[in-house]
């Protein structure tokens, strides 16, 4: 690979000097790591010249087929190979003034991470992600890319780098590397005052992180027998494999986090006697919320859950696989999900891998154009999904509604980049369906 | 003996033919235990979370008392598990204590597995000055549990049986008719079966006795984010396992609340057929701590 990039790199002359001093700090970073290629790092600029890189086109992502995964929980998404990550890689034209950074919640340093890729040493891009995120592995699948970073990327018109991707590949390319050989992960001694982080979710996870780094005592709380909070009862396993999260949480710990489970703030453990055991301050990463039930009738029915309890019920408590884990869940035949957004998609597209769901329906008040779910995240979601222009007037049983249903749509392609949708009529949904 | 470990039975004695006492160590439990809460715990780790009662703490030994009838899969599991063995895990202590102040007289009334939750109650309504008037039902005889600690926290203690085989022959309205008849009760707080439940705030409704009931439906994580444990009370939605577990027994929809008991029958007998098959075939061991 290190020769083919040489042969690849680089001919033309000096570029901006910024990116000469973003060159120069990834170089600084490389040769800490003491990675075999560091020769290549002698040029200017690293991979194909710019016309070249203008001409590849934005790499498709491989998953399980339709038909495969809606009978498994495995993951949908298999990931870039590492061909295909270095090509991608080579897309990005390295700008002077990277919007995407700012545009990155995190601020991780996109064009960086990216360069190393095509280095080739992928320790490095792993240390440049993890630098501004603690949480690469899941932020690279679970982030809304396409309203952040990619969104403002230069290519954007013609496919955007897929930042995403990348920072899934090299995450994952670590988390496998980590099986066979543990990372060394610094062990920080705590230097000053205790700290009590509430919620082992993505802030509570990140917040103890940073914490950690700086000298402080840190101990993580949370409620369930497993931590991860979202991570772990909402975000479905095939979309985000458990192994990641675990990883992720055994990183935090071996930075010198206390974990402690099965312990509710406030009751288990008081405020007053946090601050007799000695936390000087306390960090309320307690979640998204609490369910919020429409006020109509029958939706106390045993068919009709909150996006928490049935998301709880599979993907904590693992009902997919009753009777092997004992918590059951009821899905019946047809399963309607009202709403629209994130969660609703995540329901959606649970109840379409149960067993024994013959139809996974959406009811959503407005159109598909308002629906505020984001892409990758709707993606697979509902065999068939349906507009309905008004509330749900009444659940029963099962949960049947009586809006009115006005017009079936169905995905014309389900691959990515052909996220437009084809209007059917009810007959020909009927058919396709 | 050395110190315990953290969710160790500590102590386990069988009350009757499907009942279990347990004591359990989880001293930040003890602690703060209070009359009326509760604790969900899980025997495997893939097993269910159940909500039980706690019945008693000792903050000095740092151990709970549970009582559990073995009707399930997770409970018969539990029920065979020996001192010195650990839970999966143990969260609490969930839900509101039991408002306890002197209403006068306070008239508990316990059915079946009920008389584990009241039995805290009725020591702490009769430590606050009450003239505490116990009613414990059961089916059979060999159902009842607790008569002697109940005995020592009452001032009155009465016990019915269904087939007469102990105590009155009949249900535990019957005498609890009398007492409301009789003007003798300011205040009454029921634990069981929720039939039993809705019979007894039917039987306090016409006088408008302030009676409370403990609600048992079905919780998940007890922590008020699932909403598995919703009830209607007056109209309105709770959730059982932050907003209760005791409500004005008057405003109960306890139809729908025996509605959402039953919402998985048909899982609960499945995965105990399963478990009892494997058990013959001695394939499952409960995990040791």
């Amino acid at each position: 690979m290190a020769e083919e990039q040489q042969k690849n790199g680089l001919n033309e002359s000096a570029g901006h000097k910024k990116q000469v001093e973003r060159l120069a700090r990834a170089r600084e970073v490389a040769a800490r790591k003491k990675q075999k290629q560091k020769a290549t790092v002698e040029e200017p600029e690293i991979g194909l010249p710019k016309k070249e890189r203008l001409k590849i086109p934005r790499h498709p992502m491989l998953e399980q087929s339709p038909e495969e995964r809606v009978h498994n929980f495995k993951s949908v998404v298999l990931g870039y190979d590492d061909e295909t990550a270095l090509a991608e890689a080579h897309r990005c034209l390295q700008c002077p003034h990277p919007k995407c950074v700012e545009y990155c919640p995190a601020e991780v340093d996109i064009p960086a991470f990216i360069l190393e890729i095509v280095k080739g040493d992928i320790p490095a891009a792993y240390d440049i992600l993890k630098r501004d995120n603690a949480l690469p592995a899941v932020c690279g699948r679970v982030c809304p890319q396409e309203v952040q970073c990619e969104m403002v990327c230069l290519l954007a018109k013609k496919g955007p780098v897929a930042i995403g991707r990348l920072e899934q590949y090299v995450a994952e390319y670590m988390l496998d590397r980590f099986e066979t050989e543990p990372p060394k992960i610094k062990k920080y001694r705590p230097t000053k005052e205790r700290v009590a982080v509430i919620g082992s979710g993505p802030a509570g996870i990140t917040c103890a992180a940073d914490l950690v780094k700086m000298g402080y005592a840190v101990t993580l709380f949370e409620g369930f027998h497993k931590p991860g909070g979202v991570l772990s009862y909402g975000i479905p396993p095939f979309r985000l494999p458990r192994r990641i999260i675990a990883s992720e949480i055994k990183g935090v710990e071996a930075m010198g986090v206390e974990l402690r489970l099965d312990t509710v703030f406030g009751k288990t453990i008081t405020y007053e006697e946090a601050m007799e055991m000695g936390y000087e301050a306390f960090f309320l990463g307690t979640g998204a919320g609490l369910p919020r039930f429409m006020g109509i009738p029958g939706e106390n029915a045993n068919g009709v859950y909150s996006a928490n309890e049935y998301l709880v019920r599979v993907n904590l408590m693992e009902a997919w696989d009753f009777p092997k884990a004992d918590t059951p869940v009821f899905v019946g035949k047809r399963v309607v999900t009202v709403g629209a957004g994130n969660t609703a998609m995540d329901c959606s597209r649970v109840s379409l891998r149960m067993s024994g769901v013959e139809e996974s329906r959406i009811v959503y008040r407005r159109s598909r154009k308002e629906a505020t779910a984001h892409h990758q995240v709707g993606h697979g979601a509902g065999q068939r999904r349906n507009d309905a222009d008004e509330h749900p007037q009444c659940l029963r049983g099962g949960g049947c509604h009586r809006g009115r249903i006005h017009r079936h749509l169905r995905r014309g392609a389900r691959q990515e980049g052909s996220a437009r949708h084809r209007r059917l009529s009810d007959r020909q949904a009927r058919r396709a369906a | 003996m050395s110190k315990a470990k953290l969710n160790q039975i500590t102590f386990r004695q069988r009350l009757g033919e499907d009942m279990v006492r347990i004591e359990v160590y989880a001293p930040l439990v003890a602690k703060k235990a209070q009359p009326g809460q509760f604790i969900i715990l899980r025997v495997t780790p893939r097993g269910e979370r159940i909500p039980l009662t706690i019945a008693d703490a000792d903050v000095e030994k740092g151990t709970i008392t549970l009582i559990l009838q073995e009707v399930g899969k997770t409970t018969m599991m539990l029920g065979q598990m020996q001192v010195g063995q650990c839970l999966e895990n143990l969260l609490g202590p969930l839900g509101h204590p039991t408002p306890i102040k002197n209403y006068g007289t306070a008239c508990v009334v316990a059915g079946g597995l009920g008389t584990a939750e009241m039995y805290p109650i009725a020591r702490a309504l009769r430590e606050a000055g009450n003239h505490v008037v116990t009613i414990v039902g059961a089916r059979r005889k060999d159902l009842l549990i607790l008569l002697d600690e109940m005995k020592s926290v009452s001032d009155e203690l009465i016990i019915t049986t269904d087939d007469g085989s102990f105590g009155r022959k009949g249900v535990v309205t019957d005498p609890l008719k009398e007492l409301v008849a009789e003007d003798r009760v300011d205040f009454v707080i029921t634990c069981g079966p929720v039939i039993m439940m809705k019979f007894v705030a039917e039987a306090t409704r016409g006088k408008g006795i302030p009676t409370y009931a403990s609600l048992n439906p079905i919780m998940v994580d007890g922590t008020g984010m699932c909403g598995s444990c919703r009830v209607s009370v007056g109209g309105k939605v709770y959730f059982a396992c932050v907003d209760g577990p005791d409500f004005d027994a008057h405003q109960v929809d306890f139809a729908e609340l025996m509605m959402r008991q039953k919402a998985f029958v048909k899982y609960e007998k499945c995965a105990l057929e399963e478990w009892l098959k494997q058990q013959e075939e001695g394939k499952e061991t409960v995990k040791a701590g």
